[in-house]
């Protein structure tokens, strides 16, 4: 079977259902899809695909761009991870949430990376509020 | 013939996108990418239907002999048995 990277850099791009609660609560493990596409440019705030030296594949927000190093993290994370260009497979342009379909374009979304991502202390708060509002992850 | 639940259509960047979810996601990360045609039929799949029915509901809607409407769903077919994706 194909890899992640050899299907975008034969196709433009894969698709995934998520696994994991790292990017909750954006993505639900097992139940929401990401759709990836390959890039040249990556920018603060961009969901993008990168492999681990280890091989493992992560699918995490970019958080800060550093001299050339990537610092990725999970929406529901609070350790950055430092991340070189050539470990990054491909940016998520869309995704499902509850069966329907988004573009990170979408105003509402780019309002929610922005605040959910300001600062680990923000995230703090508002993971308490969601957890609060919406009960348990998952 | 039926497609099994834990297969989902997503529609992302004007494809038509089958993936796995719930626990069959931890088995498989394939996934198999149709056109609007393709997508029509995975509806029809979602409930129990014949292969006759299928073809039928095919030819109906668009305008072909029933020999292609065959050669096209028996390809389908091959795909998503192949994937895992079909209770017969």
């Amino acid at each position: 079977m194909s890899s992640p990277r050899e299907i975008i850099n034969t196709h433009g791009y894969y698709c995934a259902t998520i696994h994991g609660y790292s990017m909750y609560p954006l993505l639900i493990n097992h139940k929401d899809s990401a759709y990836i596409v390959k890039s040249d440019e990556y920018k603060k705030y961009d969901v993008a695909l990168f492999e681990r030296t280890d091989g493992q594949l992560v699918l995490h927000r970019i958080i800060k761009i550093k001299d050339g190093v990537y610092y990725f993290c999970g929406d529901n994370d609070f350790v950055l991870e430092k991340v070189e260009k050539h470990q990054i497979i491909g940016k998520m342009t869309e995704f499902s949430r509850k069966d329907k379909e988004y573009k990170v374009s979408k105003l509402s979304y780019r309002l929610y990376s922005r605040v959910w991502c300001f600062s680990f202390f923000t995230k703090k708060i508002l993971k308490r509020l969601y957890v609060l509002f919406h009960g348990k992850r998952g | 013939m039926k497609l099994k639940s834990e297969f989902v259509l997503r529609n992302f960047a004007d494809k038509y996108i089958a993936v796995s979810v719930n626990d069959s996601a931890d088995e498989s990360n394939a996934f198999i990418t149709m056109n609007k045609s393709g997508a029509f039929v995975w509806e029809l799949l979602q409930n129990d239907i014949s292969y006759d029915e299928v073809i039928n509901a095919i030819t109906n809607k668009y305008d072909i002999s029933i020999d292609t409407a065959k050669a096209d769903f028996d390809e389908f077919l091959s795909i998503v048995r192949n994937a895992g994706m079909l209770y017969e």
